[in-house]
């Protein structure tokens, strides 16, 4: 049935955008946090290096200072000398203890005692810790400490070197050749040492060069990827906008639509319901000035037939409004009884008694709505009644039901004045009446069309002017149950055909 | 009262078309009656009826095929000189605001009178 058909497909599309959105959003959580994340570290890795670099910084002058001061120990011979330069190289070695002590993964404080020894912020440590424990196999920082360990060496070498001169100074050993030779020794150390300093340096650089590289592409590239989700989630949502809109404009179309037709119905029924009265006023005011009694009699015809019209009028009425706002309910109906109860309704209709009416049902029981076909066949079969021709020697009716491919027909075929050929498509608009018409409300086509269309079925016309016409139900894809009654004439009181 | 003028009713409803001929002829005395069913029919109708006095019509408004206004929009096509000796007089049932109006604004309409005819009021109309 497709009534409610259009419903579960555009559910199923709606959850589909729904879920379309839904994971663009996540996108964009999961990026942003994603980029605060890598933000964060790359951060925190580059200051430390920075903060390593500074603390490179303070080992080589801690370490120049001393060499510088071993020297003038050596020149001077002052004692002044010596502690200055046991003052200064406290720094490479402290940076040496934090080396040893995180290599060895002791606590620590060890370590920050050394960071301090060698001058590096207290605020620092925290990072040279970090950088050193987390990154001590990667490549740059691998490399960085072991130029690091070797300098440390060199350092050390320093040390002994000073202790060496400080026992010949204290033993008063020293000549002047000594202490070329000694200079040369502290200058080739600090030499050797510069390199390392060097090097250390240039690694630090090198990587914290490539990580800002890194930084800023991926920051590049998840900003671009916020900014393309954000923009697919904003298109997703004005799309959902103007979607809300078109439908309310259509709902708004359909509305003034419904307003409209409102009105014309209005307006027609209202005239429709009205015009029986006056003419009865007018019959009266006419009978007053009126003593024949055989022009009374004509005048009581006339407004019985009057009423006769508006109460047909009003049925019709209701009958449409039935139609519009029952809902349908699909169920087996009889084709058989069906048409039986409303040939019995049309048993009285004027004129009944000279026409001969014959079914022939192939098909009885098919799902419908009973309201709507018992609707649609009410009104076939008056309309045929109605404009028989009374010029033919014999009215005829004609009912079928057959089936065809996957369709149900249901046929009502009369020979009777027939339809002009321009006014076949107009015949099922609403009040349309031809001007031999004094007998409809034109509402009954249009009703059994709507009848119809409620039903995914169609109702067509064939006719010829003076030959008659067919009106053909037409019900499609439709379980069908087929009950095959063989085709009978039946032939209802009052027709007098010979045998 | 003119008593020269032909009266041409038209009006689908047959009923309406004896109501308004027996109020012509019991309370005006007026014989030169014509019916027509629809505005086509009344159109063929002036085409094959010369008028020589006068001509007055009755005319509903709703009507199949052809209505009264788009009647009027015919007539209003037609020779001037027909046009000069025809009264339009528009008679109808309607209760609709805007027929109203348009009926009593239209140039060609003398004036719109409810059904049942008021023999009173037209043979007023008439006589000025």
């Amino acid at each position: 049935m497709q009534i409610n058909s259009i419903s579960p497909f555009h559910n199923k599309f709606k959850s589909l955008t729904q879920r379309n959105v839904l994971a663009l959003l996540f996108l964009i959580i999961s990026t942003s946090s994603l980029l605060i994340v890598i933000n964060y570290f790359t951060i925190k890795t580059i200051s430390a290096t920075r903060a390593y670099t500074n603390g490179e910084s303070q080992y080589s002058k801690g370490q120049k200072d001393a060499a510088h001061h071993l020297a003038m120990y050596v020149y001077t011979e002052d004692s002044a000398y010596w502690k200055l330069f046991l003052h200064e190289l406290e720094v490479p070695i402290g940076d040496s203890i934090a080396r040893v002590a995180l290599t060895k993964q002791e606590s620590e404080e060890i370590a920050r005692k050394g960071f301090l020894a060698g001058r590096n912020h207290p605020d620092d440590h925290h990072l040279l810790i970090w950088l050193f424990q987390n990154f001590k196999n990667i490549s740059f920082m691998k490399n960085a400490i072991s130029i690091w360990k070797e300098a440390d060496k060199l350092v050390g070498k320093q040390h002994e070197l000073g202790q060496e001169i400080h026992s010949q100074v204290t033993n008063r050993n020293l000549g002047e050749s000594g202490k070329l030779v000694l200079m040369k020794r502290i200058n080739e150390i600090t030499m050797q040492l510069t390199v390392k300093e060097r090097e250390f340096s240039n690694e630090l650089g090198a990587a914290a060069r490539t990580i800002d590289t890194y930084l800023f592409y991926t920051n590049l590239l998840l900003t671009l990827i916020i900014i393309a989700s954000a923009a697919g989630y904003a298109a997703a949502m004005i799309g959902k906008v103007q979607q809300s809109q078109q439908e309310l404009a259509n709902k708004n179309q359909d509305l003034t639509q419904t307003n409209q037709q409102l009105d014309s119905f209005v307006y027609s029924a209202s005239h429709d319901l009205r015009a029986p009265i006056t003419s009865l006023k007018g019959l009266i005011q006419i009978a007053r000035f009126e003593s024949d009694p055989i022009e009374w009699k004509k005048y009581l015809d006339l407004m019985q037939h009057s009423l006769d019209r508006q109460d047909q009028f009003i049925s019709d009425i209701i009958q449409f409004s039935k139609n519009k706002r029952i809902e349908v309910t699909l169920q087996p109906v009889s084709i058989v009884s069906t048409t039986e109860d409303t040939l019995k309704q049309h048993q009285f209709m004027t004129g009944h008694e000279s026409l001969k009416i014959s079914t022939y049902l192939d098909v009885d029981t098919v799902m419908f709505d009973p309201l709507r076909l018992s609707i649609i066949l009410n009104n076939l079969i008056s309309n045929a009644i109605k404009y028989s021709d009374p010029a033919k020697e014999t009215q005829m009716i004609t009912i079928r039901s057959f089936s065809e491919s996957d369709k149900v027909c249901i046929s009502v075929q009369d020979n009777g004045l027939g339809i002009e050929a321009q006014n076949l498509e107009k015949i099922f608009d609403m009040f349309y009446v031809t001007q031999n018409n004094n007998k409809g409300s034109g509402l009954g086509l249009y009703i059994a069309k709507q009848a119809a269309e409620k039903l995914n079925s169609s109702l067509q016309v064939t006719s010829a002017p003076g030959v008659g016409t067919t009106f053909q139900l037409i019900i499609s894809n439709h379980n069908i149950t087929d009950h095959s009654v063989t085709p009978r004439a039946a032939t209802l009181a009052g027709s007098s055909m010979p045998a | 009262m003119r008593s020269k003028c032909k009266f041409l009713i038209v009006d689908d409803n047959k009923v309406d078309q004896i109501v308004t001929s027996q109020l012509l002829k019991r309370k005006l005395d007026i014989s030169d009656i014509s019916q027509v069913n629809t505005g086509k029919e009344a159109l063929a109708w002036l085409l094959a009826n010369p008028i020589e006095e006068c001509l007055i019509i009755l005319l509903d408004i709703r009507m199949p095929e052809m209505d009264g206004f788009e009647f009027l929009e015919a007539y209003n096509e037609m020779d001037q000189s027909l046009k000069n000796k025809t009264t339009i007089i528009m008679l109808s049932s309607t209760l609709d605001v805007k027929d109203i109006a348009r009926a009593q604004n239209h140039q060609h309409v003398k004036e719109l009178l409810s059904k049942p005819l008021p023999v009173n009021l037209l043979s007023e109309i008439i006589s000025s």
